[in-house]
């Protein structure tokens, strides 16, 4: 094999240093103590934060669009019917025995009493730029005086004869009646003060005297002591309503009497439990809600108020608890819903933190322990990963952003970042001992000639990550933004931290190969180099027969790009939450059981508004409903042929459901009834028979109603055929006569789904461009930046043509790969065209250069690609199944771009480069 | 005694008869808290009561809803009976309850509800008296005169002022389990009139979701030589939000009405409406 000059020269050529870096290394060296002191108080801060303010947030919202239409659409559904998730306990056992019974009456009695200190109790996560309707309390009392006196003032004037007031109100909406002979509406600010009261007169004063007293009130402290809200008043219940087979519903009618009760107060005797299961079983509107449809699974619900995430995950871990003291043989309990994903996805997930972070430490500290053999060689580059892992996450929690299952991995991503600059800075300084430098000129020397590569790398990296602000879920925009800043926080340690700690290095030459000769590595380097070498042929000769390697070279890159190109097409999407955790997971297991028993875990809501002028009590209005209820109950799940919606609840339920109670039970009457009179009629039974269900419902003035569908869990992108089915059913059988539209947190996140691919294209192709006019801007040459971006470029076809190859889906983790690889694919590229352009224009030889920075680069490029790679596997031993794969595909995409690197690169540039004179010539 | 007679009977105990007073039945330097309650609850109250009321139910986001009620009470030897027409909007006109609360707490109270679509009258049975009435801040234990026996009292301040009144502050817990399920209130602060022995506000932890219950009582003026407050507002708090806030306005309101009838308290009568 033909063989250019060997790079592993003893010589190192010298390299042109950056003035600014020099000065600034100079500054670090000659003020070390300061710059140290800063640093470590910095540090401290941040620890602080992280440490105080730092919290979790893998519930659905999370992982949401922040600005789309649906999550204003979810917004708006929250600001009307509150909390759409809540937890689901599953209890699994004979349900209709006596035993069984008592034992989930306790259960619902204990979840019914849950007093927990829950500081965030009715604070709900604000959108950002969003108002909520809700008022607060007790200056909100001035927007319910102001509508007040509107309505008022609207209703008095068609009320003049007093009993024909609603002939009109009804038209408006609501149920606005009127009467302005009941006097004013000014009431509402008497609220805000709630306190002990004014000083009470002494008993020999003038009497009662309200003006007087007025002008004497206490102390505004003291009066406000007795209404310090809810205080520590012990037997409260964090718990709204707990709805199981213990308390459902029951309106009844036998013998012209109505009786609204629960289904089981009293407590059926055991011979009457036969006859209670088969109406159970029979009634749609009981299964898939509080019991199984084989009788074997109930259910309860457990609704509580808005809460912190934190907070949820608080009574996430209680639920569990009292399960764990309540299960018993023939009763086995489980936690699942919406708010237990979320809460146990964060346990899972830092569990993987702690793990992923300590082994990539370790593995860190063997790498470096293996490349530089001294204590000083370590202690530097992992000072620097540390403390970029300790301001990223300080700085998350200054910010008020989460750590999200994505985010996850910046402290692992933050190592392999900051080692690599600190490999880059160390490998010079080594080989400038080597060459007999002083240590102090050593560092500054690497300093200088080494910073300007590696801020690019940086800048090029932080591209990469910023292109996610872009995304539209709000969990991967605020992870950009996070890495960002600490990909930007490890440059700045690496050239404070970094030099500070080597100038403390006297002696060591941090593992330099002071014997001289090639090693293994040396051999690969020669090897990569020559792939393209065609020996007797002048770099920038045409491609013909005398460059076989180089056309071999550039061929095989076109074919990889054409074949990864084509397989890309074959990639798909795939997005369910439950799939993340170990299969074996109880967890998993019991969202698993209640899809597959109960029929779903997941909820869809349609938020139905009537349009102007009317309200839900429409009878044509509940008759399109009904139409669309039996439209949406009917899809079938193409994926699995099965039927996905479990149950729906709806006003409709409520009205058929007086309506057959008001005539004997007679099921024939389950049914709407036949004006609009006896919708009202029927409506204002339930309002008093069930006000909070029919809150939950509908809204006050019955202009607004929703429908929850409850659904399986399946895959996400499955559901896009389910939302089609459900545009269509509205469109059909609604008309014009309401608004309908579906929404709720799961929804919700499906419609991102919808977005991810744009996101994806959208982020990438924004880090692509930038990153190509920056490469541009930075080597100041169009055609060498131009080259750079076909090896910038390869590897993320290459890795994304393997997926759809492999049939690797993209999901919400591995469809950051694209702009993650692209930023590190950057770095070896920017380390190995900068040195080379150096050289060249120094020297104005293209082999000399490639010689000189596969010498100057080559060993560094391919020692941070080890760790790279290394680190991001430790990613292959987290718990969450979507986190390992996503470790092993960036790690693939390293091998891959350095590959690439090393093989594709000189052979670009012996084709588009030729010799021309040294730059000292020309000078002279 | 089920809820939905509280219903009749909050409207016509509470709006109608139980706050109507006649004034110093206590002397206003009595600190004996248990003295005091009593005097509260046993204090006279009127027969043969018409209103006129106007409900106004305002949710968290502002929604209102208002509901007039026409209202007549006549009392009979063991309990109470209320007639409820609805006056407006139209589309519950002439919807109309009847219920008769019976004083001894173990008899089951009666209710019928004339639906005018059904045109016909349903009997209503219900047990939850935590529930609330027509879907407004008040509860159906709210509206039921309570057993003093079945509460514990504290005297918090023996002169404090509120709404323009001098008041006792007491604090009020139900003794019994049972009592404080039916009710879902764990304790209450109720500041009561001296010199009009009746409440003028109220403070009530409800158990349930952590929520604060505050009333006020207001627009005091005296019929047939009682108190009653002619505006009765509730508000429900949780942390800092409302919740809801229903208020209550009475007018035309007269006791000892000669024309309150027996025969107003029939089926017949209910389902004649208006």
């Amino acid at each position: 094999m033909p063989s250019s000059p060997h790079i592993s020269t003893p010589e190192h050529p010298r390299e042109t240093e950056n003035p600014f870096f020099r000065r600034w290394a100079e500054l670090v060296l000659r003020f070390r103590w300061l710059f140290l002191g800063l640093t470590l108080v910095g540090s401290a801060g941040f620890a602080y934060l992280a440490a105080t303010q730092l919290t979790l947030d893998n519930s659905v919202e999370a992982f949401a669009s922040s600005n789309s239409n649906a999550r204003a659409l979810l917004e708006d559904f929250r600001d009307e019917f509150g909390k759409d998730g809540y937890f689901i306990v599953m209890a699994k056992g004979d349900v209709f025995t006596p035993e069984f019974l008592g034992r989930l009456e306790k259960l619902h009695r204990t979840f019914e009493a849950l007093d927990m200190d829950i500081p965030s109790l009715g604070q709900r996560k604000q959108v950002k730029g969003r108002k909520t309707k809700a008022q607060t309390a007790p200056t909100g009392a001035r927007s319910t005086q102001a509508n007040t006196k509107a309505a008022v003032k609207a209703a008095g004037a068609n009320d003049a004869a007093g009993n024909a007031a609603g002939a009109s109100a009804t038209t408006a909406g609501g149920d606005d009646a009127a009467g302005d002979d009941f006097g004013g509406d000014d009431f509402g600010d008497d609220f805000a003060d709630f306190g002990e009261g004014e000083a009470a007169e002494k008993p020999d004063s003038a009497g009662p005297n309200p003006a007087s007293a007025a002008k004497k009130t206490a102390n505004p402290k003291a009066d406000r002591k007795i209404d310090s809200g809810w205080g520590d008043e012990a037997g409260g219940s964090i718990v709204d309503e707990v709805t199981s087979l213990i308390n459902v519903r029951q309106t009844t009618g036998k013998g012209g009497t109505l009786r609204v009760g629960k289904l089981m107060d009293p407590m059926p005797p055991a011979s009457a439990l036969p006859a209670l299961k088969k109406q159970v079983l029979a009634d749609s509107k009981l299964v898939g809600q509080v019991i199984g449809k084989s009788g074997t699974h109930a259910v309860l619900s457990v609704r509580t108020q808005f809460m912190s995430e934190k907070d949820s995950e608080k009574v996430y871990w209680q639920l569990k608890k009292i399960c764990d003291e309540h299960e018993t043989e023939g009763f086995e309990l489980g936690v699942a819903g919406p708010p237990a994903l979320g809460a146990a996805l964060n346990d899972l997930m830092l569990k993987d933190l702690r793990r992923t972070g300590l082994v990539a430490i370790f593995a860190m500290l063997l790498a470096l322990i293996f490349l530089f053999r001294h204590p000083m060689g370590v202690i530097g580059p992992i000072g620097v990963v540390v403390q970029a892992a300790i301001w990223t996450f300080g700085a998350m929690a200054g910010m008020g952003l989460s750590v999200t299952m994505l985010s996850n991995i910046l402290p692992a991503f933050l190592v392999c970042v900051g080692i690599g600059d600190s490999v880059h800075i160390q490998s010079v300084y080594r080989d400038a001992r080597l060459d007999g430098r002083s240590n102090r000129d050593a560092i500054i020397y690497s300093v200088a000639t080494t910073a300007i590569p590696v801020l690019f790398t940086t800048l090029t990296t932080m591209v990469g990550l910023l292109s996610f602000r872009f995304a539209s879920v709000g969990g991967i925009s605020e992870m950009g933004t996070a890495g960002a800043w600490g990909v930007g926080v490890a440059l700045t340690h690496s050239l404070i931290f970094l030099p500070i700690m080597l100038s403390f290095n006297t002696k060591s030459m941090l593992g330099a190969n002071t014997a001289g000769g090639d090693d293994n590595l040396d051999r690969f380097l020669d090897l990569a180099r020559d792939f393209s070498f065609d020996k007797g042929s002048p770099a920038g000769a045409p491609l013909g027969k005398k460059t076989p390697r180089r056309r071999r070279a550039l061929i095989l890159a076109l074919l990889l790009a054409a074949v990864c190109g084509l397989a890309t097409t074959q990639l798909n999407l795939f997005h369910h939450p439950i799939t993340w955790f170990p299969s074996d997971l109880p967890v998993r297991l019991t969202f698993e059981e209640i899809d597959r028993e109960v029929g779903g875990t997941a909820n869809v809501q349609l938020l139905i508004e009537a349009k102007e002028g009317r309200n839900v009590k429409d009878l044509a209005l509940l008759r399109g409903l009904e139409k669309l209820d039996a439209h949406i109950r009917s899809y079938v799940n193409p994926v699995d042929n099965m039927v996905l919606v479990g149950n729906t609840i709806s006003l409709l339920d409520v009205i058929k459901e007086t309506n057959q109670s008001l005539h004997d039970d007679d099921p024939a009457f389950y049914k709407l009834p036949d004006t609009d009179r006896g919708v009202s009629d029927l409506l204002f039974m339930f309002e008093n028979a069930g006000p909070a269900q029919l809150r939950r419902l509908a809204t006050n003035d019955l202009t607004k109603t929703q429908m929850t569908i409850r659904v399986r869990w399946i895959d996400a992108s499955s559901y896009a055929g389910f939302t089609r089915h459900i545009e269509t059913g509205i469109k059909q059988h609604i008309g014009d006569r309401a608004t309908v539209k579906a929404t709720g947190a799961i929804y919700s996140l499906f419609s991102v789904i919808a977005n991810l691919i744009s996101d994806l294209m959208n982020s990438f192709g924004i880090a692509f461009a930038a990153i190509t006019v920056m490469m541009v801007l930075m080597l100041k040459d169009l055609k060498l930046g131009l080259i750079a971006m076909v090896p910038n470029l390869l590897p993320i076809v290459a890795i994304m043509g393997m997926m759809g190859l492999a049939g690797i889906p993209i999901d919400m983790a591995n469809l950051l790969i694209a702009s993650i690889a692209i930023g590190i694919a950057v770095d070896d590229t920017i380390h190995l065209l900068h040195h080379f352009q150096a050289h060249y224009r120094l020297n104005g030889k293209v082999e000399d250069a490639i010689t000189f920075t596969f010498s100057h680069s080559g060993r560094a490029m391919v020692s941070t690609s080890v760790i790279l790679c290394g680190g991001f596997c430790v990613y292959t031993t987290a718990q969450m199944s979507n986190i390992g794969r996503f470790g092993m595909l960036v790690a693939t995409t390293v091998v891959l771009a350095l590959l690439i690197d090393l093989l594709f690169s000189p052979a670009l540039l012996r084709t588009f480069y030729k010799d021309k004179a040294p730059q000292q010539t020309v000078d002279q | 005694m089920t809820a939905h007679n509280h219903l009749t009977t909050a409207a016509v105990s509470v709006l109608l008869i139980t706050l109507a007073s006649p004034a110093f039945a206590i002397a206003p330097t009595e600190t004996d808290v248990n003295k005091i309650m009593k005097a509260v609850e046993d204090r006279a109250t009127g027969d043969k009561g018409t209103a006129r009321l106007r409900m106004k139910i305002t949710d968290g986001a502002g929604r209102s809803r208002t509901r007039v009620v026409q209202s007549r009470t006549m009392k009979f030897k063991g309990g109470t009976k209320q007639l409820m027409i609805f006056e407006s909007p139209a589309d519950v006109r002439n919807t109309a309850l009847l219920s008769v609360d019976y004083d001894a707490g173990a008899k089951d109270d009666d209710q019928w509800l004339y639906l005018p679509s059904l045109r016909k009258s349903t009997r209503i049975s219900s047990s939850d008296k935590s529930g609330a009435f027509m879907g407004s801040d008040l509860t159906f234990s709210d509206m039921t005169k309570k057993d003093t026996t079945q509460y514990t009292y504290k005297l918090l301040k023996a002169e404090v002022k509120a709404g323009g009144e001098v008041c006792w502050l007491i604090e009020s817990r139900p003794s019994s389990a049972k009592e404080k399920r039916e009710t879902g209130y764990l304790k209450s602060l109720v500041w009561i009139s001296k010199a009009k022995l009746i409440p003028v506000q109220t403070k009530a932890w409800v158990r349930e979701g952590k929520k604060l219950k505050y009333t006020k009582f207001a627009r005091i003026k005296k019929v047939d030589g009682l108190w009653i407050p002619h505006r009765i507002a509730v508000r429900t708090v949780r942390g800092k939000k409302v919740v809801s806030t229903t208020v209550l306005d009475f007018m035309q309101y007269k006791l000892n009405n000669p024309a309150v009838k027996a025969t107003d308290f029939t089926q017949r009568r209910l389902e004649k409406g208006l």
